[in-house]
């Protein structure tokens, strides 16, 4: 059994590896958690808040900007009741955009984040034609 | 009554759920074949083009180009992957079924605005396999769902008018954008990878707005009346008296398409 000393060291590596990722970002100071992103919301002048509360958007605004997306082009239904009673134009250009206009600082600075690509801009653009 | 031997009775109706199998098919097609057509629709938009106003190549410039700033559609210069919305073809391609030896030779090269026809009859429509064309019941335009079309071209191949162009290349390089880099319009440009044509500029009807091709026409000093655009289940629309009153043609009608872009020729 000259070989215990050998199947311990390996087996300790084998256990450190195989936790690291439960560990590692204790140690490590690049590990932490990514800061959550700074976003630019839009000018309070437009309107005290979005189409619903900021958590539901944060969580839903992909669900949303479908059901406009299924409601508008092939249904033709031009109106959407908010929760709070509110009627708005189901347009990701002209809804959403009409407020937050700085798409960079704020689609895409958390679509990045979060690592996720949505194609919407290959196609719609910005309020006046903006790519 | 005759009794029957259970071995006749088997026999009988078994038969008789065979006819009625067999038969039910048909049945549901004679039934299901009259929602298609219009029936239902609250209105039913439809276009007259007249050629000899639209011989001045000034005023199908301006229908061209009121088209492609409205829709955001690019100019690419390779005709093969060139996209066309309102287009000109020459008088023999449109009518190819109505030329004959002694057609005048003037007559058959006369350039003459084609656009989709939006059918009432769209094979577009019935090939499509994910319903990214469809005819909208309201109204009777066929639409096009970007989010939807999966590239495939069978309903390019179905269109009998070569109405749908492909994008084979991202198009927003060919759109022209003014000094500060925007699109001409907020309408969404399109991607590589799908097919687009002519919708009768649908998001201008929802703002109670007419196509742009027909105002830009009318705008034109005489061009008025070159395009005409209106509602065929109004029949004081000016469309609707125009076909009572005039003599007008559509293409192809022999395909049971349907058109509804008529032609004064």
């Amino acid at each position: 059994m000259s070989d215990r000393g050998k199947i311990l060291i390996g087996l300790i590596l084998f256990v450190i590896l195989v936790t690291y990722p439960f560990w590692g970002r204790l140690v490590s100071p690049e590990g932490a958690a990514a800061a959550r992103p700074e976003l630019v919301y839009p000018d309070p002048s437009k309107g005290p808040f979005c189409v619903e509360d900021t958590p539901y958007m944060t969580s839903n605004h992909m669900d949303l900007l479908n059901r406009w997306r299924d409601d508008l082009v092939r249904d033709g239904i031009t109106e959407w009741v908010s929760s709070s009673g509110k009627t708005y134009f189901p347009s990701l250009t002209k809804t959403c955009l009409g407020c937050h206009e700085d798409r960079d600082g704020f689609c895409n600075r958390c679509h990045d984040y979060a690592n996720v690509k949505p194609t919407c801009w290959e196609c719609h653009t910005t309020p006046g034609g903006g790519s | 009554m005759e009794k029957k031997s259970r071995r006749e009775f088997l026999r009988e109706t078994g038969a008789l759920a065979l006819g009625l199998g067999c038969g039910a098919p048909l049945v549901a097609t004679s039934c299901t074949s009259s929602i298609r057509g219009d029936a239902g629709a609250e209105r039913k938009w439809a276009m007259v083009i007249d050629v000899e106003k639209a011989k001045d190549p000034a005023v199908r410039k301006a229908c061209r180009e009121a088209c492609e700033r409205v829709n955001n559609v690019p100019s690419i210069p390779d005709p093969n992957e060139e996209i066309r919305w309102i287009w000109d073809e020459k008088y023999h391609d449109v009518f190819e079924d109505q030329i004959h030896d002694y057609t005048p030779a003037e007559l058959l090269d006369t350039p003459v605005l084609v656009l989709c026809n939006h059918c009432t009859n769209p094979p577009c429509v019935r090939v499509c396999p994910t319903q990214a064309t469809w005819k909208r019941e309201t109204d009777g335009i066929i639409m096009m769902d970007m989010h939807r079309c999966i590239g495939c071209r069978y309903c390019m191949a179905a269109c009998p008018y070569a109405a749908r162009s492909f994008n084979w290349r991202d198009p927003r390089p060919f759109v022209p954008t003014d000094a500060d880099g925007n699109f001409p319009s907020e309408f969404p440009t399109r991607t590589r990878g799908v097919v687009e044509k002519c919708n009768f500029c649908s998001h201008r009807l929802r703002d109670g707005l007419i196509p742009a091709c027909v105002e830009a026409a009318n705008e034109l000093p005489g061009g008025e009346g070159a395009l005409v655009f209106g509602d065929l289940m109004d029949p004081d629309s000016e469309v609707s008296r125009i076909l009572r009153e005039q003599r007008t043609i559509s293409r192809r009608v022999s395909l049971g398409t349907g058109p509804k872009v008529f032609y004064i020729v």
